[in-house]
């Protein structure tokens, strides 16, 4: 009676708490990560199903030494690199020789081939947790822009970069809860408590990007990069009267499903973290400014144009010190003449120049939909000394970033409307599809003044710098830009940021532009570099968009 | 004529006895139940475990399906096995104005 009371009475509480962790399972039920497509609905990344492969050690019953031989061949990436071979079948020894814990994990993201193989080798102890990868069917194309999946401090995956990152917390969804009674063979206990708490599945992202043109931008740039020796490049292809992303390309760039094996450096997006001083490619936007405020109009002729020009202790020179006095302003803009627009700064004015390029998105974030969009900050309203004023009229002394450049130059095109870039365009799940509602933007520049700078981009593409590759009958409406790098307090003489961006055709335009190469080493200049290389890329669009010579 | 006493406690006795027979078979037949509920309910639950199984080897199909699916329809892999075939992508596109200049082309 005295065992009786303390087993059941004294006894009792602890023993059921035993009990109930003996037949109490409770299993998390993963949400699949969702996956990301093109514009025609085709994979630009999808999760598949992986499993992790654990060792439940007090289970084991082969010699350790035996059961690392068999799995290392499994886990290696080549199989008869004998080093790679041995340092794996190492760790895998440490691990299963482990004492003081029960579980270790051995492997993450095993394929169903490979756990099939393992499962032949009947390894008693070694077992299976279902888990995700992710893979990406188009290799490294538009890496950048995707970003990659990782794990965050607590071991769960968590996408970093790009659309992975931005968009993590919809991709993931919510993992669910099973928790029910099973007797010790695993079968569940019908009578006893059932807690379910479904998963939610993580919605797709279907984007605005055009898988064709995105690959073919990507081995355009590339070869481009190669071409002219350039250190890197960065290519963006925008609709400019939606705002949506067609293509956008980086080089150097990386291997998402593969991430590890690359510097982090690589991981940022330079089309939206990296700022450069534009150059030329930037004058388009001081004069849109200077013909909207009616300081200036086509027509005006430049009084200054004859010479170089002194402001305090610099001189502002043409970059071919050829002088065009009496220049038209759509004379500065085919010349691309730096005096000239020294002029059209002055017209302006510091403050009102700054308003319009505040409205046009410089100094800015585009709030495109991808992580690590950054934005370099413009000089204060009212800090803009003489030398400011002059130098940014031209292009340096400023920094943007690329995607700012294509949205402002995008405002060209769509008439003086500004348009927000963004990359998603709508959501979906299963049997479901949702739009997304972008923002709409403002008026920038009047109808009348973006056709009046549209019309010098024009005649800059024909008769400009780069008229040697100017491809006729297609209306481009375009600028060359060829800026000098900034280093420690002075300009590298001849390193450059070679630029080039446009739209076309120019009384509809279907797309606009912006290729950078940093660096060229063939030549400095845009007109013999990115200019080239945007056409080439243009020729494909012009196919794609079914855009004809117009004779 | 045979006048026979009514004895009421014979009655009660075996009023009684019914009542404590009745309520023997009706636990016993409840026991019964429970237990031929309660295998029931044990098999329902090999059955489930049975089912999950299944569920798990179709998703894994799935799955397999799914990845396939995904690696095929790869752009990258099918230019490649379009290169493989023979096939090019054209160097130089012509556009023509009109019907007769084709014809004088084809001739």
């Amino acid at each position: 009676m005295v065992r009786l009371f303390y087993w059941q009475v004294y006894r009792g509480k602890d023993l059921a708490v035993i009990a109930r962790s003996q037949y109490q399972n409770t299993s998390q039920i993963l949400a699949p990560r969702g996956e990301i497509l093109a514009s025609d609905s085709s994979w630009l990344a999808a999760s598949n199903q992986a499993w992790l492969i654990y060792a439940s050690l007090p289970l084991l019953t082969e010699p350790v030494n035996i059961i690392a031989d068999k799995l290392a061949p499994l886990f290696v990436e080549n199989n008869s690199d004998k080093n790679e071979l041995l340092i794996e079948s190492s760790r895998l020894k440490d691990l299963l020789s482990k004492n003081d814990v029960a579980w270790v994990p051995l492997k993450q993201k095993i394929t169903g081939p490979e756990k099939n193989e393992i499962e032949n080798f009947d390894i008693k102890g070694i077992g299976f947790e279902q888990s995700e990868t992710r893979s990406y069917p188009e290799a490294s194309t538009a890496a950048q822009l995707l970003g990659f999946v990782g794990k965050d401090k607590d071991g769960n995956d968590k996408g970093y970069f790009g659309l992975e990152g931005f968009y993590d917390a919809v991709l993931s969804g919510k993992p669910g809860l099973v928790s029910r009674e099973e007797d010790a063979t695993g079968v569940p206990i019908l009578l006893g408590t059932i807690k379910n708490i479904s998963a939610i599945s993580g919605v797709n992202l279907v984007t605005s990007i055009d898988k064709g043109i995105q690959i073919m931008l990507d081995r355009q740039l590339e070869k481009g990069i190669e071409k002219y020796g350039a250190k890197a490049g960065t290519a963006i292809i925008m609709e400019p009267k939606s705002g949506k992303i067609v293509a956008m390309s980086s080089f150097p760039s990386f291997d998402p499903a593969k991430y590890w094996d690359f510097n982090n450096s690589l991981f940022i997006n330079p089309a939206i973290s990296s700022q450069f001083e534009p150059g030329s490619i930037f004058k388009v936007l001081v004069m849109a400014s200077a013909l909207d405020n009616g300081v200036i109009a086509p027509e005006t002729h430049c009084d200054i144009c004859s010479g170089p020009v002194h402001i305090d202790n610099y001189s502002i020179e043409t970059w071919n010190q050829v002088y065009h006095p009496d220049s038209s302003m759509t004379d500065i803009i085919v010349n691309s003449d730096n005096v000239g627009m020294v002029f059209v700064g002055r017209k302006i004015g510091a403050d009102v120049l700054y308003d319009y390029l505040s409205k046009f998105g410089i100094g800015n974030l585009t709030g495109i939909d991808l992580q690590g969009e950054m934005s370099p900050k413009m000089r204060d309203k009212g800090k803009w000394g003489q030398i400011d004023l002059a130098t940014s009229s031209f292009g340096q002394g400023i920094a943007v970033t690329p995607i700012q450049m294509v949205k402002a130059v995008a405002t060209i095109a769509n008439g003086g409307i500004s348009v927000n870039p963004y990359v998603v365009d709508s959501v979906s799940g299963k049997g479901w599809q949702e739009k997304i509602d972008h923002k709409l933007g403002s008026r920038v520049i009047s109808e009348k003044a973006a056709r009046e700078i549209t019309l010098m981009m024009a005649e800059a593409a024909k008769n400009g710098e780069s008229k040697w590759t100017y491809m006729k009958g297609y209306n481009v409406a375009a600028k060359t830009g060829t800026a000098q790098i900034p280093l420690k307090g002075y300009y590298e003489e001849d390193k450059t940021i070679a630029s080039f961006i446009g739209f076309a055709p120019y009384d509809k335009p279907k797309f606009v532009m912006l290729v950078t190469l940093r660096e060229p080493s063939t030549s400095p200049w845009s007109a013999e570099t990115a200019a080239p290389l945007w056409y080439s890329i243009a020729k494909e669009l012009f196919l794609d968009y079914n855009i004809q010579p117009s004779n | 004529m045979k006048i026979r006493r009514f004895n009421r406690t014979n009655n009660s006795k075996r009023f009684a006895i019914k009542k404590r027979s009745l309520i023997t078979l009706f636990g016993a037949t409840l026991i019964v139940l429970n237990v031929f509920f309660t295998l029931q309910m044990a098999s329902l639950g090999v059955r489930v475990a049975d089912l999950e199984r299944v569920l798990t080897n179709l998703e894994k199909e799935n799955a397999d399906l799914e990845t396939k699916l995904v690696d095929s329809s790869s752009l990258l892999h099918l230019q490649e096995k379009s290169t493989q075939l023979g096939y090019s992508k054209p160097e130089e596109s012509l556009f023509i104005k009109g019907e007769a200049e084709y014809t004088g082309m084809l001739h």
